[in-house]
């Protein structure tokens, strides 16, 4: 771990000193021990605030959309793990990243941790959290502590995951990872696609009538990229509706999945934005299923591919 | 605003399930609506009349025709308002008729959901926008993919009438189907006979240019302006020096099976399908081919006086502009060994296909005419036609009739008596007989009477070989009973299909296709020989099974519809095309991803960005890039999402 993290402060010294890039996007450790946070590292003395542990689930390829953020000419470092990665491919399917200027670092991950899993098993807050190969040690403010399997808590979808290596970067830190063989999984959808249609609706609907329109989601969303011209806020032609309430929320919703489908890889970050913890994975990772299984398809794995709703072949079948 | 709201009885056709006086009256009340009536047929010319004369004395500024649907009739009442004064765009079309009174029966409830048509027709006419075409400058060449009759036939046409033609042919030669027939039904004429002075004076005509061995790679643009990019395959021969002496054919060493004599023969490697070829040109077969395969051998080059053979040659691009594009790709024989185990699977060698016993009854084919087992030469005693082979069939897939069948078996059967004398017995297994063409059961009629061919109405349920024979096990339906036939030759009436790669040549043109592969025309009766796609037009069997009357007659139809497109020197385009609004766009270039017209184009903006714009005259106003658009800022004049949310929302509220 620590060896990685190495890596990552000293590829960004040398992108940083060489004038590869103007700065250096990466985590750093947050107000706590117990969290990471994105840090934008512009010199070179700067970088050993940079960090690698379980902890870094932030997606930093947020930072790069909409046609790479402000200076407009600046280069830009960027630390990607495999499922970021694939959101920056999907990015560059799409020509809205400048491939120029950025320098990619790629770093093979193994799995980072939901810290909801973590709190829960606290009635105190968590403040400080160490690794020690798979096992993980959490403390809280009033000091209580406990050990338990690094497996046990990470994020599920790292469990099976079809992509831990990085599909585009221009420097690689760490060991490469055995990838999956097989099919790749879609865990935690079983319980959702046992209902019946009438169940699945109420299950949503009780899940986004407590949405608040914090628009969390797609700000984080790293390939939701229309910022005021997005439809789900405009007001000509107003085709969703500001009121915050089940219907437009659902609608709201169901936008940006479609929006974001054939280009999201399930990278959860708008599941683990959510202030009030709407279970949004089941909507775009059942949108994945569905690709991979009609078509064939998964998001950010080429980036000499074209986004499937972008294309049309003769073999395409869509159900049956 | 001053709406004007018309509705149609048709006769009965809306009137019979719809009150359309008392919804007339009530469309009066609705806001804006000046002015309604109910007329008996509005498309009529009173009916016209009246739109025209409500429109100058009520002072009309919008108009609304409830009737059928926009397919049928919107051309005719955009010019009916246009004559008289208005904006052909202020016209919105309710339809009723194949949306409600043809679908319902209830006449109150299709009285109120015809209300609430009409209500969101004027909700849409209310936002309407007069708009404007574009003109356009028309290239006057046409395209004619496929060199088969059908082809032929519209290029001649065409070439006459003073266009230029280019054919281009995936063959060696042009000729098609027809080329490999015998004779032809119901005249027992020669086919070839027929059909190879059409492909001389194609060849020779000064307005035709035939690209052979050639087959289209990619097609842009649109009507009156189509840029196709052709490709010439490699002949591994230099046709501008081969003069098809067949020397080469002759000398070379190296056998590869007979596509033109479907199997039945063996041809070299080097190869000339058949001695009428046009244009007669040798092409090596590289696969079988011992230069190719072995590295050694030339003897073609060896052998060509007009050093004619190139072993480097290369497939070649060339860019060409159209302003219409024929198809007239024809079809293919059902592959009938696929699906049809229970006839031996092509396992049983005196099995043939129609088109196998087309090639062995021709005086030029592999047996020279003569009529024989396949197995053992012998002139066969028995011979039994299985018809709807590949058609009518759900089976295999194939529910459709491929209409030339029972008359080609039935033309069959009179040349195999020809062939063999009174002696011989022959049976034509049938479901049905279909014969509607002129001349065309009188035709069935000869054969079972003047040539003694025994019918037998039944399905064949299996072929066996026994004892030398092929066994012949069906049912005879009319006297219900089994039958069983030691037959010597077993000659199946294999049906239709559509052309190889049939849907991939529709993709490039975006036309439709339909699920066997044939092209759909644009209106089954209105619309024949037209395609979705203005400027693209159908000819032949490639847009249904076909006998060549048909096809011809299809073909010289086609011609003159490319001429009626042709004989202006511009085009109007259409104005309801998409737009951007171009402060919204985020330069995601999704719509230039799914244009099939290639129509959006990156446009610098003075901060140095790049914003979407679309080209008017390329747009088609197929409204993909609007749906796409994430942020909706894409919108199609005509029906822009305002006037479409504006219409929901009148059927919503009550």
């Amino acid at each position: 771990m620590s060896s990685t993290q190495d890596a990552i402060r000293e590829a960004a010294k040398n992108a940083l000193a060489s004038g590869r890039v103007d700065y250096f996007i990466g985590w750093t450790q947050g107000h706590t021990p117990s969290e990471a946070i994105p840090a934008f590292i512009r010199r070179p003395e700067e970088v050993d605030r940079l960090i690698w542990s379980p902890l870094c689930h932030h997606n930093l390829v947020t930072f790069l959309k909409r046609k790479m953020p402000d200076p407009p000419e600046s280069r830009i470092g960027v630390c990607v793990k495999g499922c970021d990665s694939r959101t920056l491919v999907a990015l560059l399917q799409e020509g809205l990243v400048d491939r120029e200027r950025l320098y990619v670092v790629g770093i093979p991950c193994a799995g980072v941790i939901d810290k909801r899993l973590v709190d829960a098993l606290f009635t105190d807050e968590v403040t400080e959290i160490d690794f020690e190969g798979d096992l993980v040690t959490a403390r809280t403010r009033m000091g209580e502590s406990k050990e338990f399997a690094l497996a046990d808590v990470l994020l599920d979808q790292c469990g099976g995951c079809y992509s831990p290596n990085p599909r585009y970067a221009d420097e690689l830190v760490g060991d490469t990872l055995p990838e999956s063989q097989g099919k790749p999984q879609f865990p935690g959808l079983e319980e959702f696609e046992a209902l019946d249609s009438a169940a699945k609706d109420a299950l949503l609907a009780e899940a986004f009538s407590t949405c608040i329109r914090c628009f969390a989601c797609i700000n984080v969303c790293p390939v939701c990229y229309c910022w005021d011209q997005c439809v789900n806020r405009s007001r000509r032609p107003a085709l969703v509706g500001q009121k915050v309430d089940t219907k437009e929320n659902t609608l709201f919703q169901m936008v940006h999945m479609f929006h974001v489908a054939g280009r999201c890889p399930s990278c959860g970050a708008c599941d683990r934005a959510c202030p009030v913890q709407i279970p949004l994975y089941l909507l775009h990772r059942k949108m994945n299923k569905e690709l991979y299984e009609m078509l064939g398809f998964m998001a950010g794995m080429d980036v000499d591919e074209k986004p499937v709703f972008q294309t049309f072949r003769i073999d395409d079948v869509l159900g049956e | 605003m001053r709406i004007g709201v018309f509705v149609c009885h048709c006769g009965s056709n809306i009137a019979g399930t719809v009150d359309c006086h008392a919804i007339a009256e009530r469309a009066a009340e609705l806001k804006d609506v000046v002015y309604t009536e109910d007329v008996m047929y509005t498309c009529s010319e009173p009916g016209q009349a009246g739109i025209q004369r409500a429109i100058k004395e009520k002072g009309l500024t919008r108009v609304v025709v409830a009737s059928c649907s926009p397919q049928m009739h919107e051309v005719t009442f955009r010019r009916c308002v246009e004559d008289a004064g208005l904006n052909p765009h202020l016209f919105e079309m309710a339809n009723i008729r194949e949306h409600c009174s043809w679908i319902h029966d209830d006449m109150p409830r299709a009285t109120e959901k015809a209300y609430d048509i009409i209500k969101m027709a004027v909700a849409k006419v209310r936002t309407a926008e007069p708009l404007f075409p574009n003109e356009v400058d028309v290239n006057k060449d046409v395209l004619v993919i496929g060199g088969g009759v059908a082809g032929i036939q519209t290029a001649l046409d065409l070439a006459d009438a003073g266009l230029q033609v280019t054919i281009v042919e995936r063959e060696s030669t042009i000729g098609g189907t027809m080329a490999r027939l015998d004779k032809t039904f119901p005249t027992i004429d020669c086919s070839a006979c027929i059909l190879t002075p059409r492909m001389v004076d194609a060849a020779h005509h000064q307005n035709i240019a035939i690209m052979a061995y050639s087959e289209v790679d990619r097609v842009q643009g649109y009507v009156g302006n189509f840029v196709v990019d052709i490709k010439r395959r490699a002949a591994m021969v230099d046709w501008t020096r081969c003069i098809g002496c067949e020397l080469c054919v002759q000398k070379c060493p190296a056998h590869a099976p007979d596509r033109f004599n479907v199997g039945l023969a063996e041809s070299k490697a080097i190869y000339i399908p058949f001695p009428q070829a046009v244009p007669k040109r040798a092409v090596i077969q590289t696969e079988y081919c011992r230069w190719f395969q072995q590295g050694k051998c030339r003897v073609c080059s060896r052998v060509c006086p007009a050093d004619a053979i190139d072993y480097e040659q290369k497939d070649t691009y060339i860019q060409r502009n159209f302003g219409a594009i024929v198809v007239a790709t024809g079809m293919d024989v059902f592959p009938w060994e696929e699906y049809y185990p229970q006839y031996g699977g092509g396992s049983i060698p005196d099995v043939i296909s129609g088109l196998q016993y087309e090639r062995m009854l021709n005086a030029s084919g592999p047996t020279g005419g003569h009529v024989h087992r396949i197995s053992n030469h012998e002139e066969p005693k028995n011979v039994v036609f299985i018809q709807c082979v590949g058609s009518r069939d759900e089976s295999v897939g194939r529910p459709y009739c491929s209409s030339v069948c029972c008359m080609y078996t039935a033309k069959q059967a009179i040349l195999t008596r020809n062939h063999c004398g009174p002696e011989t017995n022959i049976f034509v297994f049938y479901i049905d007989i279909r014969a509607t063409g002129k001349g065309y059961e009188e035709f069935i009629k000869r054969a079972q009477t003047e040539f003694n061919v025994n019918y037998v109405r039944g399905r064949v349920s299996k072929l066996y070989e026994e004892h030398g024979k092929v066994m012949v096990r069906g049912m005879d339906t009319l006297l219900g009973q089994q039958v069983e036939i030691p037959a010597d030759l077993v000659v199946l009436a294999t049906g239709t299909t559509s052309a190889e790669g049939a849907p991939q040549l529709a993709q490039a043109l975006n036309i439709s296709y339909d699920e066997f592969g044939f092209f759909k025309e644009s209106h089954p009766k209105l619309r024949p020989v037209e395609t979705n796609t203005a400027g693209v037009f159908l000819a032949g069997a490639c847009q249904a099974p076909k006998d060549i009357p048909t096809s011809v007659a299809q073909a010289s139809g086609t011609a003159s519809k490319v001429l009626g497109l042709l004989s202006k020197d511009k085009l109007k385009t259409s104005p309801q095309i998409a737009v951007v609004d171009q402060s919204r766009c985020v330069s995601c270039w999704k719509c230039t991803d799914v244009c099939p017209f290639s129509a959006p184009e990156k446009q610098s903006q003075r901060d140095g960005s790049q914003k979407s714009h679309i080209i008017e005259t390329v747009c088609q106003g197929c409204g993909i890039c609007v749906a796409t658009c994430p942020v909706n800022c894409i919108s199609l004049k005509g029906f822009t999402t305002d006037s479409i949310i504006d219409q929901i929302e009148e059927a919503l509220l009550a």
